[in-house]
């Protein structure tokens, strides 16, 4: 897979909710091949960036492509995760047929037995294959986002934007999470919106610090000054694979 | 009476249907909008008819006129509006009917607007079951055809989206068949009523049942059973029939509260 061509490319993005500005001259490649992770605080305008790549908000000025066209034109080639949907809390609906939802697209009218399989396999992947005909609603927190997650990576995309994938996850389907990420790596683009650096770090190439503006850094070279800039303030780095922890920017 | 049965019989298919999606999509106070603003169709009708002695100017094809307009300006607003979108769907439901009886107030001669607005089933007339049949038929062919995608746009329109569904005119083309499915309603129970009979019957099912098919089998089997029930109960009583239908419906819902505790 080549690691030439942008994913997503970025340009000098602007976006306000009203005249609150959100994201402030973004300039941001995403290549092919790579996990990304966006970082920052609540508020800091991550999810509101996954938004804009997904032309879900249209940017006040700078533009966004998606494989060399405009988000709405690449949005059949992405995999889409949402924190969480607010549906009907009664809609009488199966995990398969969410699942499923993944494989509708413009000028599909119905759904057939490949995407089904499809379906099942990206169960599969995300380690809930039985629970294929359970009640949507009936599941928990955690299954549901991993059903949401199937949802995204049953139409294979070639880029999956994932918005906290993990919040309500426990640490055995981390593990499960994890191994996914590992098996469809090289195949798409990876964006992953977390909150939670410790546990993403393990798997990303590239986290972009998002707090109103943007900033890329290799995972290899973040460093406490990376965070004091994007928090404001001191923070305690944990070291991944190391045993203990030091104290950052002493 | 033999009418008011076939046409019940055949509505409850429509309402069945569309009843479906508009209460797993949260909509039932647009449908509520859309069928209390007919009434300013239906006076129109009357007024034209009544004033001028248009005969075409039938009050159902005013209603489906008039429906059928709401539709589009509930969902323009409810597409487009960025705040306060309750209170201008608000405002078309009122402003609506309040055009309607002035309407019905100007139109010379004795109008009993009761019965557009509680339902009379001596309105249904011949030709009607056979516009009935009709709008049953166009509602089955496009809920049914399209229920994968009404599907997906009621469980998370941003992901239906994302996916490039064209959600908006989707939303629009289910907002008109709640329009043509009030209209097909009016007959029989009245504008006032007849968002009960779109959202109770569905909401019951939809407690027992664990599809969104299952629930729309189970609403048409559930008017099936109260819509002549209440007809029937109508004639022996001599009481209007749209009420009687409403409370049967409201009855069975009670039950499936009793009932269909969901796993």
């Amino acid at each position: 897979m080549s690691n030439e061509s942008p994913v997503i490319s970025i340009r000098n993005l602007s976006f306000s909710y009203g005249t609150a500005p959100v994201i402030e001259n973004a300039s941001l490649d995403v290549l092919q091949g790579q996990v990304t992770s966006f970082v920052g605080p609540n508020g800091g305008g991550k999810t509101t960036l996954l938004r804009l790549i997904l032309g879900l908000e249209k940017p006040d000025s700078g533009c966004v492509e998606v494989f060399g066209c405009s988000p709405e034109q690449a949005r059949s080639r992405i995999g889409y995760m949402p924190q969480h949907v607010r549906h009907d809390h009664l809609f009488p609906v199966t995990v398969l047929e969410v699942v499923m939802m993944g494989r509708m697209g413009a000028g599909r009218f119905g759904l057939g037995g490949r995407d089904r399989q499809k379906s099942l396999e990206a169960l599969d992947k995300v380690g809930l294959a039985d629970m294929a005909a359970k009640q949507y609603p009936t599941l928990s927190g955690g299954q549901r986002q991993r059903v949401l997650m199937a949802r995204a990576i049953a139409s294979s995309p070639e880029l999956l934007l994932m918005d906290e994938p993990t919040s309500m996850i426990d640490a055995a389907s981390q593990n499960t999470f994890t191994h996914m990420i590992e098996q469809i790596r090289g195949e798409c683009g990876i964006v992953i919106v977390s909150h939670d650096l410790g546990f993403v770090s393990s798997i990303v190439d590239q986290v972009v610090l998002v707090n109103r503006s943007v900033r890329s850094c290799c995972v290899q070279n973040l460093d406490s000054q990376c965070f004091e800039s994007l928090y404001g303030e001191r923070l305690r780095v944990f070291e991944h694979g190391a045993a203990g922890e030091k104290e950052g920017a002493l | 009476m033999r009418n008011a049965m076939i046409v019940g019989l055949l509505s409850s298919v429509a309402f069945g249907v569309i009843g479906s999606y508009v209460v797993v999509r949260r909509v039932s106070y647009l449908a509520g909008a859309i069928a209390h603003s007919s009434l300013l169709g239906i006076g129109a009708a009357l007024f034209m008819r009544g004033r001028f002695g248009w005969t075409a100017a039938d009050p159902l094809l005013g209603a489906l006129i008039a429906a059928l307009l709401s539709a589009f300006a509930v969902w323009w607003v409810s597409t487009y509006a960025k705040e306060r979108e309750d209170a201008i769907i608000g405002a078309i439901w009122s402003v609506g009917m309040a055009g309607g009886l002035l309407f019905l107030s100007c139109t010379p001669g004795y109008v009993d607007a009761m019965s557009y607005l509680f339902g009379d089933v001596l309105l249904v007339g011949g030709w009607q079951m056979w516009l009935v049949a009709a709008l049953d038929l166009a509602v089955l062919l496009l809920g049914i055809g399209l229920y994968n995608r009404f599907q997906a746009l009621s469980f998370d329109e941003e992901f239906a989206t994302v996916r490039g569904l064209p959600v908006k005119s989707t939303s629009l083309l289910l907002l008109c068949m709640v329009a043509l499915t009030v209209v097909v309603l009016v007959s029989v129970a009245g504008i006032v009523l007849v968002v009960a009979l779109l959202t109770l019957p569905a909401a019951a099912a939809g407690r027992i049942s664990s599809s969104l098919k299952g629930m729309m089998i189970g609403a048409t089997l559930i008017g099936v059973v109260t819509v002549p029930s209440g007809l029937f109960l109508s004639y022996n009583w001599d009481l209007p029939a749209g009420p009687l239908i409403v409370l049967l419906v409201a009855i069975v819902y009670l039950g499936s509260w009793l009932k269909g505790r969901k796993a």
